[in-house]
């Protein structure tokens, strides 16, 4: 069972919306996960990358509206994917006759 | 403390089940009031979708409750003498200025089972200086001394199989 308050929200709730919120917290949880793999610190990424200790703990906390330059400076300096896009061609939907 | 009862929120997600607490004689549960208020007020009806997403499809469908998506914003709160420590997380959204604070219980520290509770408008910094959200954190921690202290003492036991809690006597139906 699922509360009926929610499943309300849920049915008004925009695809759209679903999708950011399910992808943004992939994503802080992968550069959280990749940092805690290869033992970085946050202070240890700010010194690699030249950058203020909070300003990186924005980025790790959620606390960032994560651009994709930012995503591509992480995915650098970590050494990582963060983000990949299916490779298999897009379906194609039935033509109109 | 008045009585209250657990009672399951959401136990359909594929990775989490969901308790929430409904005080004796009231209508609804603390988490439902909490959503029907905010999603009745035009600026807070996006992010209540956003945290409903967030609770339901990332907590709940995709990771399960982990320690990254819970220890953004926690309180300890020190029970009475000897009654040991609860840990109460505030489960917010990952948004810059995410505005709702939803309260919430890690049964055990499992990923799996949750208690979530009530919550409010973070309008200040600190949650003591938004006095409504601040009603709702002591309150969340009473519930939470409470819950801790009958999983202490056997008074409800968590079946880690089906990811559910019941009464020391087998039943769902659970007064604290």
């Amino acid at each position: 069972m699922r509360s009926k308050v929610a499943q309300r929200i849920q049915e008004e709730t925009p695809e759209e919306v679903r999708i950011f919120v399910r992808q943004y917290t992939d994503i802080v949880l992968r550069i959280n996960q990749i940092l805690q793999a290869k033992g970085y610190t946050q202070k240890d990424l700010a010194e690699k990358m030249n950058k203020n200790p909070s300003e990186i703990n924005k980025w790790l906390r959620g606390n960032h509206n994560l651009t994709l330059k930012t995503l591509a400076k992480l995915e650098a300096e970590l050494g990582e994917p963060i983000i990949t896009i299916p490779t298999q061609r897009p379906r194609r939907s039935a033509r109109r006759a | 403390m008045n009585t209250f009862a657990l009672e399951i929120w959401d136990d359909e997600a594929k990775k989490c089940t969901f308790y929430t607490v409904r005080w004796e004689g009231a209508l609804q549960n603390e988490t439902d009031k909490f959503f029907n208020k905010y999603d009745a007020i035009a600026e807070f009806k996006k992010p209540v979708q956003r945290l409903l997403s967030f609770v339901l499809d990332s907590i709940g469908d995709d990771h399960g409750a982990v320690d990254l998506l819970f220890n953004g914003f926690e309180n300890e709160v020190v029970g009475l003498p000897n009654k040991g420590k609860v840990n109460v997380s505030g489960i917010i959204f990952l948004y810059p200025n995410f505005p709702l604070r939803l309260y919430a219980l890690r049964v055990n520290h499992r990923p799996d089972l949750v208690i979530l509770f009530n919550g409010g408008a973070k309008t200040s910094r600190t949650n003591q200086g938004s006095r409504d959200l601040n009603l709702k954190w002591i309150e969340a921690c009473q519930f939470a001394r409470r819950i801790e202290e009958a999983l202490r003492d056997n008074e409800i036991i968590v079946d880690h199989k089906k990811r559910k809690i019941f009464s020391f006597s087998g039943s769902d139906e659970i007064v604290l």
